[in-house]
């Protein structure tokens, strides 16, 4: 019978990476007939779809709320007393991908949340400055940092729940002389401090 | 050549620009239409640069805190090279300080914020 066939842990691993990188990581390509016919191709068609939309309704909900452990142990013994839930099994399986993707997939939605430009690198240089047009001589260092800052755009394919990911690079370079290298280190203290405030609250 | 007031930074490369003004505000992502709980607090960044042509632009861009503690990190290493142009033996203790002791230091700063963040929030809580 296929419902045995949906308990293997194997399968239901990749199917758990798979929708991962589908829902959250905007991997193209991943389409139900792919997943199905790599990972359950014993399975009829129409038993693997709702199977397939469980998994992923069970995925995202955790995702969404991003369970701790605790939390998750709940959920899922929650879900394997439910009618038309999940095996005991199947919850161990999910309960051991979350434990070791979780970081991962977080990381990914707090992009997605994301809308403004990101920093994504910074490199700076100090140079020495001897000649200008308008100065013979002079010997100033200047400071020049680099920022690369990284804009998501998303947009959706007919496969509903994807998303596809890109990113597009913008280099600011900025120049700096002593004073307002002292003045950006003074800021980024204030900044410091109101993170070390904010860590520390209790709420 | 006729006696100039230019200041010493000549900003007339096309490549450079200068730094107006730096503005910022700590903010914590809370909630999203694709994540209920997203609670992450981020840096968000507002400069106003000028170009070779004195035209100032603004660039808004945000940072999760490692990347801020990155950059907290760096421009002090900077700032140290910027007055010290050749490789001394502070150098190296100052490295070793800023490669090593720091990092180390924020990963148990990190622990301690991802910490803080993670402990239940019963608005959030299934």
């Amino acid at each position: 019978m296929a419902a045995g066939e949906l308990e293997g842990s194997k399968p239901l691993n990749g199917l758990l990476n798979a929708l991962a990188q589908d829902t959250f990581h905007g991997h193209p390509g991943i389409t139900e007939e792919l997943l199905r016919s790599q990972l359950y191709p014993e399975v009829p068609p129409e038993e693997f779809r709702p199977f397939l939309a469980k998994m992923r309704g069970i995925l995202k909900s955790i995702a969404s709320a991003d369970m701790d452990f605790n939390q998750l142990e709940a959920f899922l013994t929650a879900q394997t007393k439910k009618q038309g839930g999940i095996t005991s099994d199947q919850a161990a399986v999910i309960s051991k991908f979350w434990k070791s993707h979780k970081t991962k997939i977080r990381e990914s939605l707090m992009n997605q949340s994301r809308w403004n430009s990101g920093l994504r690198g910074l490199s700076w240089r100090v140079d020495g400055k001897s000649q200008s047009r308008h100065s013979a001589q002079i010997h100033t260092p200047v400071a020049i940092i680099e920022l690369e800052l990284g804009k998501y755009g998303q947009c959706d394919l007919p496969f509903s729940s994807s998303v596809v990911v890109f990113q597009k690079s913008e280099f600011l370079c900025l120049e700096f002389d002593e004073v307002k290298v002292n003045q950006i280190l003074k800021t980024l203290s204030e900044v410091e401090e109101s993170i070390s405030t904010l860590i520390s609250q209790p709420n | 050549m006729e006696a100039s007031s230019e200041p010493p930074l000549d900003a007339k490369s096309e490549v450079t620009n200068q730094l107006v003004d730096f503005q910022w505000k700590l903010g914590m992502a809370v909630s999203s239409d694709t994540c209920r709980s997203l609670k992450y607090p981020y840096v968000a960044v507002m400069l106003k640069v000028a170009d070779h042509s004195g035209q100032v632009k603004t660039k808004c861009f945000e940072m999760t805190i490692p990347q801020f503690q990155v950059c907290d990190l760096t421009l002090p290493i900077l700032a140290h090279f910027f007055c010290n142009r050749r490789i001394k033996r502070q150098d190296i203790y100052f490295a070793f300080k800023y490669f090593i002791l720091i990092p180390l230091g924020l990963m148990f700063k990190n622990v301690k914020l991802n910490e803080s963040l993670n402990s239940a929030d019963p608005e959030f809580s299934n």
